[in-house]
């Protein structure tokens, strides 16, 4: 009797649980991980920079912005001061930027608390300094001093990093690239003479006439030999024109040669070219080395700066390029990965194969760093067309791992997709062992969902940059259902298809422009999510920050 | 008595006499060598002269793309036609048991095909031997499969494919006892082949049908010519286990059918 009269709570029991199953499985939706800011900052091109901009040991917004008005347009700085309860709605103010300035960049050069922001024009460096805790509108002239940078992008301003800290001196040198040469300024004592520090002879070759370190103390320091590519299109017909784009060489800071101290090493045709820092935090041509290949290593991308930020390839033909100049293994050594993209089995189907070159120390001169073998260490090769292959340190050991996003495509796959919206990705983990070497066979293979838009307006999120727990370790962010997903980087090593965190928030339809910075002062990531507008979206310019709780 | 290995013999002896089917076989023999050829020469405009064993998997791709279709037409036509033509109740009346008159069929079927597929693997290894050697595959001096690895590879795709195609010829038993006639059984038999390859594309279904994995064995082969890895463990799990349970269920549902079919009337 007992047994017929609990059988239907049993059973009430039993269906509870199970409707309950898929929430208990669920990833953890919370509505409170992030605290949301929403920052007025209308207009075309957004550009974003988060550092501490007053020297209040809180990190401020910079927002570059193009706003078009009665068929002009106008270029502005935006300013998002930081405070104890965050980030107002409306900016602290803007200004609008010198129509001469094509590219900038923040750095501390002046004496004066906080950052200024340096941009170039055709005379040389000027910057905005901060007075009365803002920017002043009237540019300084910094250096006076050729570059390769001319007109400016009346659309646009290209942030390059222009100033670095070379020499961990706390102080950031200015590298100006010209045509043949790149042109080091450091910050020296102010009874030091630039005709003192001269590394070599060509500099004095070089070195324009009113050569005045005019924000006090930077001085020219070395004039390296380091030519710019340039590449020429004509463009035929009624519009006719001849299109000229200088390739400033890629340039890395590493400690190449594991003195304890940063090299340069710049990025050429078929060649790297590093330049050695001496024990005075000098560059000199006379100290540098040349890694020469057999093969064309910048050809498998070419980017093309401005508003498109697009990667322009040959599809047609066979591709092979550096993407990657890292230490992998975590020997001190910079290694290298070469893709090679082909197209030959069809362009639904292209072939892609990542080449590792470890650097090898130079048993001849091992005073020049690494050497890389002519045969790979390590070949990877792939099918189906593939997306922003990226390398991470997955496990946190030191050495980075490969990650490889794949999407096969057949025709009926392909239907199925434009119906349901959906494309499945298979992620490829590549996870280097203690030896430091790769397995050919994929170590994990995850299967995760992207949502496709038909029309090619949209973009997923899919970035490793941030670490939203911090724990040091970096998370995979993502975007799916309308909703930011979180992976934290697991303890064990092994990815994992549900997400830690799901949040539920209107993304930008470009998921390149969700990016993660930290932006309080906790050790958690944050995220920047910049709404551009464009000729094919209804996206109004917007910007917002995420805080993590 | 069990009368299952002379009903299995008389197959095979039916089969040997049809001069049609040796005349099918011998044209998938020469459209094989015509592959080979096709595909040398294009490699050699291409400059990418590869390996032997890239010929022959092209050869061997399109060879079994055409056996599959020769063999679901036999084993579709092969019951339907003897029930029609009034074959079966000769067979019947001398106490042959209706499963072993299904299963009799089925392995010569599986015997026959198993040969054919056999011979064909090794014939491309032939053609791979001719044109190219069957070597490792490099790119540059950089060792990507040793010739060792892909001659396992390929004789496990041997053995996968063979198991896959009894699935297939399951597959057509069924058909043949469900529809009378053999054109309408040949024709069936193929549109519902064709709607299953189509449905082994999407994602929701294709881990669960045999189709799948007819020529995933030479699929996989074909990307381990061209360096890319692949899993043949897990993929060879899969194969076994859908191909028995497909041949368990067809062979199954013919044998309950034709049990409850009167072929007397």
């Amino acid at each position: 009797m007992l047994s017929e009269r609990c059988f239907p709570l049993f059973l009430a029991v039993f269906l509870f649980c199970l409707l309950c199953l898929p929430l208990l499985s669920a990833a953890k939706s919370n509505e409170d991980f992030f605290t949301v800011y929403d920052l007025n900052v209308e207009g075309d091109y957004i550009d974003c920079v988060i550092e501490d901009l007053n020297a209040d040991g809180l990190n401020d917004g910079l927002f570059f912005h193009a706003i078009r008005q009665n068929g002009s347009i106008s270029r502005y700085f935006s300013v998002f001061y930081q405070h104890a309860k965050g980030f107002n709605k409306q900016a602290d103010y803007r200004f609008e930027i010198s129509p001469d300035a094509v590219v900038y960049d923040v750095a501390d050069i002046d004496s004066t608390p906080g950052k200024e922001i340096l941009f170039f024009k055709s005379e040389g460096i000027f910057y905005y300094k901060i007075i009365d805790g803002r920017y002043d509108v009237v540019p300084v002239l910094f250096i006076e001093t050729p570059s390769i940078f001319k007109l400016p992008d009346q659309t646009f301003l290209e942030r390059l990093n222009f100033a670095r800290d070379l020499n961990n001196d706390g102080v950031e040198e200015i590298l100006i690239p010209q045509f043949h040469h790149y042109v080091i300024y450091s910050k020296q004592p102010d009874d030091i003479q630039p005709d003192d520090k001269q590394p070599d002879d060509k500099q004095t070759e070089d070195k324009p006439a009113e050569d005045k370190p005019a924000a006090g103390t930077y001085t020219m320091t070395a004039t390296l030999d380091c030519p710019m590519q340039n590449s020429i299109k004509s463009l035929h017909g009624a519009c006719r024109s001849l299109i000229s784009t200088f390739l400033t060489p890629n340039t890395i800071i590493f400690d190449y040669n594991r003195d304890q101290l940063n090299d340069i090493v710049t990025v050429h045709g078929n060649h790297l070219k590093v330049f050695f820092q001496n024990d005075g935090g000098q560059f000199s041509n006379a100290d540098s080395a040349v890694i020469a290949f057999d093969f064309d290593i910048t050809l498998a991308y070419t980017s093309m700066s401005g508003p498109g930020r697009l990667h322009e390839r040959d599809r047609l033909k066979d591709k092979i390029g550096v993407t990657s100049l890292t230490d992998l293994n975590d020997d001190g050594l910079l290694d290298m990965v070469v893709e090679k993209f082909s197209m030959k089995g069809g362009a639904l189907n292209p072939k892609k194969q990542f080449q590792v070159f470890f650097g090898h120390e130079d048993p001849e001169n091992s005073n020049n760093g690494g050497i890389f073998n002519k045969v790979p260490d390590h070949i990877i090769i792939n099918r189906g067309l593939q997306i922003y292959s990226k390398i991470v340190d997955l496990n946190n050991d030191g050495k980075m791992d490969i990650y490889i996003p794949i999407i096969e495509i057949g025709v009926f796959n392909f239907i199925s997709m434009l119906i349901s919206g959906d494309v499945e990705i298979m992620v490829l983990w590549y996870v280097m062992d203690d030896s430091g070497q790769y397995r050919k066979k994929p170590d994990f293979e995850l299967e995760v969902t992207f949502e496709l838009d038909t029309k090619g307006r949209r973009f997923p999120v899919s970035t490793f940059g941030g670490d939203f727990n911090g724990n040091g370790r970096r998370d995979f962010l993502r975007s799916q259902d309308g909703m930011l997903k979180v992976h934290y980087a697991p303890e064990d090593g092994v990815p994992r298809e549900d997400p830690d965190v799901e949040f539920e928030i209107e993304i930008p339809n470009n998921g390149l422009m969700v990016k993660p910075y930290k932006v309080n002062a906790d050790a958690k990531s944050d995220v920047v999510m910049i709404f551009t507008p464009s000729a094919v979206t209804e996206e109004k310019g917007k910007v917002q920050i995420l805080i993590t709780n | 008595m069990n009368k299952l290995p002379i009903l299995v013999k008389i197959e095979l002896e039916k089969v040997f006499h049809k001069r049609s089917a040796i005349g099918i076989a011998l044209a998938i023999f020469a459209i094989q060598i015509g592959a080979a050829f096709f595909e040398h020469s294009a490699r050699l405009a291409n400059d990418d002269l590869g390996t032997g064993f890239q010929v022959a998997i092209f050869s061997l791709k399109i060879c079994l793309q055409l056996l599959a279709l020769i063999v679901l037409a036999y084993s579709s036509m092969t019951l339907s036609e003897e029930i029609a033509s009034g074959t079966a109740k000769n067979i019947l009346v001398r106490d042959v048991k209706r499963r072993n008159f299904i299963l009799g069929k089925f392995i010569a079927l599986v015997c026959l095909s198993t040969g054919l597929v056999v011979f064909y693997h090794f014939i491309s290894l032939a053609l791979g031997h001719f044109f190219g050697g069957l070597v490792a595959i490099k790119e540059g001096d950089y060792l990507l499969f040793s010739a060792s690895e892909l001659s396992t590879a390929f004789f496990g795709g041997m053995a996968l494919t063979v198991i896959a195609m009894i699935a297939l010829i399951a597959f057509g038993c069924f058909i043949s006892i469900l529809i009378k006639g053999s054109g309408g059984a040949v024709a069936t038999a193929i549109v519902i082949y064709f709607f299953m390859q189509i449905l082994s594309q999407m994602n929701l279904f294709q881990k669960y049908l045999f189709t799948k994995y007819l020529f995933l064995p030479i699929d996989n082969m074909a990307k381990l010519v061209e360096g890319i890895y692949v899993d043949w463990a897990r993929y060879a799990g899969w194969t076994i286990g859908v191909s028995t349970g497909s041949v368990f269920v067809f062979l199954m549902l013919s044998i309950i059918i034709f049990n409850k079919r009167d072929v007397w009337h």
